[in-house]
């Protein structure tokens, strides 16, 4: 192990014991090593959008004399100018243009990309398990294949309706007939299950972390012993 | 009231990316030009936030602010890699291993932690929240993929076993499919209020 | 949760969601909840160090891989096809989108199938698109076996430095953009530890390019939200979780320090059930006895 390699295995686990001492009820040391983090992140992040954004996408085509990239560079600059006067008090108004434009164009990729990436394939995805093709073999039906594709559709159908219901009752408390109340009841059962699922996976994601964080702590302790 | 100069701009940028969608191919360079707008003061609207952010702890030390010392921490850890960097460059290997060396474990560290406050939650979770349907799919959905999780069964390797394993493991897509239609209907009707000029887009 | 606990990207979104949920649907049916005082510290602190001791236990026992044995899910078999399928000199783009705190998890699950592309003869494109994907690059690439020298670029902006690409190929990329031919692409692997950024590739680029097959390699709080977009057949696979990663070799991850977290975590919560369970009951007989 080089002397570098050895620094930095031991910053690494300080900044973890740092950490971990936030279970001890310590926040010193906690409060310490997030703030590292957030510096550093910062930072970094700084110098990643100035090298390789604000460089080449808005500087470089403004050193072009003449021609059309010059003048298409200027509506960026005025824009990123109008943002700059936000960090003073007196030009927080002027920031919100450059905003509205970010938030316009967002908007409009936002209406074409969920209306062709996810709501049209989802749905025909569940209408596309009752063709045919899907649900008969030859001239016998397949049943399990009948059942998937029905549950699908009444689980999508109850988990919309949840959505539906929760906007309701935030505007008031609505007495609902008892039919209704089934289908809502479906819905959270299968957004349970998708819940349970992800509760699951943050927990496993969690897990790997830890045990790869203490592994580190543990193989360095047995390096001097 | 919308101010109107801002509602212009919202609208206008919104019709022009639609546009330049819709007419394809001859829209393609007009929304090349706008995207690269778009991340060109993205970039800039990421670089104030962090001015912001580094201003705000700077009054905290100037003012002697009770946890000063953070903001100390915070700023000096923010110069020193700024200087650094722009000393070494963003693509220096020994600059990005040093910067690797403090991100790396610290983050990792803090998810870890996570862990261990979902062990508390989970002994919690049904004492305040009760019982009714979501709460009780959620418990049972994750005691079966926790016990899917520890492989032991799919290890016996009984054919009959894998099919319910199979059937068990595909039942969230179920829930997940509905919210992503729930969510993505929700996102369609907030982006068309900011087309329409009903919704905030930095305009209030 | 603590707040400070949220710092990641979704999980503070998710966990907000699911507290709405759940706090909602305890309105409807539930009733009203008797209030209780917050449980001290020493029982969080408690089941911390439960936690905690297991897993250094497991740890110094000694190495634990994976049994080889252990079947993976159906879309990382489908992602195996895929890339079975790959011709020599096929094109395979890979996004590199993730930040430190999942790279454990994702490098164990990207690092055998960046190998075998490579092995393959696949010619692979790298790119970052998270900053920290700079210096994490360097880690998967060492532990994937590529050469040292391999060109990982940043992408500004993601996927939307692409979307006038994928509407209309005659574009020519402008400022740093390193992909300048997304249609000769056989498949983009996305590596990433947000299911709404592969949402995003699978929004905004891949309905423009019907012959771009897009696959993922995510984390396992990810893949819930990923399988819908695999049924339909938009994701042409996906690796998420430990057993995806298993290519039968030994492993660095200690698999039995796993186990025994996740028999915690059970054990956990069936506590919290019976214990719900059992102040029910004595709840229901002081009501009885009144």
């Amino acid at each position: 192990m080089s002397p570098s390699e050895l620094i930095t295995l031991i910053i690494g686990i300080a900044l973890t014991v740092m950490i971990f001492s936030y279970i001890l009820g310590d926040r010193l040391f906690f409060g310490i090593a997030t703030h590292l983090l957030i510096g550093v992140s910062a930072g970094f992040l700084a110098l990643v959008v100035i090298q390789k954004i604000i460089l080449p996408y808005l500087i470089t085509p403004l050193t072009y004399e003449t021609g059309t990239g010059f003048f298409l560079a200027l509506v960026p600059l005025t824009l990123s100018i109008l943002l700059v006067l936000m960090l003073f008090r007196s030009g927080t108004q002027a920031g919100s243009i450059p905003l509205a434009f970010l938030g316009g164009a967002l908007a409009a990729l936002a209406i074409i990309g969920v209306t062709r990436g996810t709501l049209a394939p989802q749905i025909l995805s569940t209408i596309g398990r009752f063709a045919p093709e899907q649900l008969m073999h030859e001239t016998e039906p397949q049943w399990s294949a009948i059942l998937e594709a029905l549950m699908i559709l009444l689980g999508v159908i109850a988990v919309l309706f949840v959505f539906h219901h929760q906007g309701q009752s935030k505007a008031g408390d609505v007495v609902k007939p008892v039919f209704l109340e089934g289908i809502g009841s479906i819905g959270q059962i299968f957004i349970g299950l998708t819940f349970g699922a992800l509760f699951v996976g943050l927990f496993s994601s969690a897990l790997i972390a830890l045990i790869s964080s203490l592994s580190e702590i543990i193989d360095f302790i047995t390096l001097w012993f | 009231m919308k101010r109107p100069l801002p509602l212009i701009v919202g609208v206008l940028s919104g019709l022009v990316v639609l546009a330049a969608m819709f007419f394809v191919p001859q829209g393609g360079s007009i929304l090349a030009t706008v995207l690269n707008w778009v991340i060109i003061v993205a970039g800039v609207a990421l670089l104030v936030a962090i001015a912001s952010l580094v201003l705000t702890h700077l009054r905290f030390i100037a003012k002697g602010k009770k946890g000063f010392l953070l903001s100390l921490v915070l700023v000096i850890s923010f110069l020193a890699t700024l200087i650094f960097g722009l000393l070494r460059g963003v693509d220096d290997p020994v600059f990005l291993e040093w910067v690797g060396a403090v991100i790396r474990p610290i983050e990792t560290a803090l998810l870890g932690l996570v862990a261990l406050v979902m062990m508390s939650a989970a002994l919690k979770i049904f004492r305040e929240r009760g019982w009714s349907a979501l709460t009780v799919s959620f418990g049972v959905s994750a005691i079966i993929f926790l016990i899917l999780g520890l492989g032991f069964l799919q290890n016996l390797n009984f054919p009959a076993l894998n099919e319910v394993i199979t059937f068990v493991e595909g039942l969230p897509m179920i829930g997940a499919r509905g919210l992503l239609i729930g969510i993505g209907i929700g996102l369609l009707m907030m982006a068309f209020r900011v087309l329409f000029g009903m919704e905030g887009s930095g305009n209030d | 949760m603590p707040p400070d606990l949220l710092l990641l990207r979704d999980q503070q979104d998710r966990a907000s969601l699911l507290a709405s949920l759940i706090e909602q649907e305890g309105r409807v049916t539930a009733g009203k909840q008797p209030s209780r005082k917050p449980s001290g510290r020493a029982g969080r602190l408690a089941v911390a160090l439960l936690l905690l001791i297991g897993l250094i236990v497991s740890i110094l026992i000694g190495p634990a891989a994976i049994p080889p044995e252990t079947p993976k899910s159906i879309p990382a078999i489908a992602l195996s096809d895929q890339i079975q399928a790959l011709a020599e000199n096929d094109q395979v783009l890979i996004v590199l989108d993730y930040q430190a705190a999942t790279s454990r998890e994702l490098e164990a699950l990207a690092a055998p199938l960046l190998e075998q592309l490579h092995t393959r003869g696949a010619e692979l494109a790298i790119l970052t698109t998270q900053p920290s994907g700079l210096f994490l690059a360097q880690t998967l690439l060492a532990q994937a076996g590529l050469p040292e020298d391999t060109q990982v670029d940043y992408l500004p902006g993601s996927y939307l430095s692409l979307i006038s690409q994928a509407v209309n190929p005659g574009i020519s990329t402008t400022g740093g953009n390193p992909v300048k031919d997304l249609r000769s692409f056989k498949l983009v692997l996305l590596v990433s530890d947000s299911s709404d950024s592969i949402r995003g590739w699978l929004e905004q680029i891949a309905p423009w390019i019907g012959t771009l097959n897009f696959a993922a390699v995510t984390t396992q709080m990810e893949a819930p939200v990923l399988s819908p977009y695999f049924d339909s057949g938009q994701l042409v696979g996906y690796a998420a979780g430990i057993a995806d990663g298993n290519i039968g070799v030994q492993s660095t991850f200690n698999y039995r320090a796993y186990r025994v977290g996740l028999l915690l975590m059970l054990v956990m919560l069936l506590l919290g059930m019976i214990s719900k369970g059992e102040a029910d009951a004595i709840r229901r007989e002081e009501e009885r006895s009144e």
